[in-house]
């Protein structure tokens, strides 16, 4: 039986963690979690992990969301990315976080 | 503190979505392609093509908001709470049907209905011309943690 979790976490009002999960059984088959940052024209992502294509995962992207480097890194978990965000929240995008 | 707005996703729901994405990518194994060239520019497509696969599968989906403070209810006031009370038992067909349905004013039931579509706590799906206002949400929990 496969299950969807969706979850939009607002981190502060112009800051959100777009989170999507899949799991089968209690298997997790697919994860990404969006850090987000309002700009202009809505919601930019500015970091994110997933696994697609059972590759783990970071993306990082600049202000206007263009992808500026993509590195491997470990698989994660909604809450340790929730409280890496917490902490660095903006500076997360500067930071060396594929060993995080 | 944290504020969990728990969303409701039924059939109609899961149809409703799978229509969309056909809408926008045409078929399943386009849109596969297309990630899978366009991942890094577009994460969005990732999401969307495993959503599209889970829903052919016939997932459950559970779907939430949660705020870390107590913002959220600036926008949820007495009355725009009454309002997606109402809309979780009720359907209308429209705003003006619902600003009769709970004895309001059209035009104050247009803007409460406005505020909360940004908050995604409201959908406005169109038909005709008509807007049809509609509300998902089944919970509305405050959490001390």
């Amino acid at each position: 039986m496969y299950r969807l979790r969706k979850k939009r976490i607002y981190i502060r009002k112009n800051e959100i963690i777009d989170s999507l999960e899949i799991y089968e059984g209690e298997k997790r088959r697919f994860y990404s979690y969006t850090y987000m940052v309002k700009g202009k024209k809505g919601w930019v992502p500015s970091v994110r992990w997933d696994n697609f294509q059972q590759q783990p995962h970071i993306d990082r992207y600049d202000e206007s969301g263009a992808l500026l480097e993509q590195k491997n890194s470990p698989e994660k978990e909604l809450e340790a990315v929730e409280h890496l965000v917490k902490i660095f929240r903006r500076n997360l995008v500067a930071m060396s976080l594929e060993d995080f | 503190m944290k504020v969990v707005i728990k969303k409701r996703a039924d059939k109609e729901y899961m149809l409703k979505k799978e229509r969309e994405l056909k809408e926008k990518y045409g078929s399943i194994d386009s849109l596969g392609q297309k990630a899978s060239i366009e991942k890094c520019s577009f994460p969005a497509l990732i999401d969307d093509y495993e959503l599209w696969k889970a829903i052919e599968k016939g997932c459950e989906i559970e779907e939430e908001i949660i705020f870390q403070d107590s913002s959220i209810f600036r926008t949820l006031s007495p009355s725009r709470i009454e309002m997606l009370d109402f809309m979780s038992k009720n359907s209308v067909a429209s705003i003006k049907e619902l600003a009769h349905a709970v004895k309001r004013d059209y035009k104050n039931v247009y803007f409460d209905i406005t505020a909360l579509k940004k908050q995604e706590l409201v959908e406005l799906i169109k038909k005709g011309r008509e807007n049809i206002p509609v509300s998902r949400i089944e919970k509305i929990a405050i959490l001390f943690d």
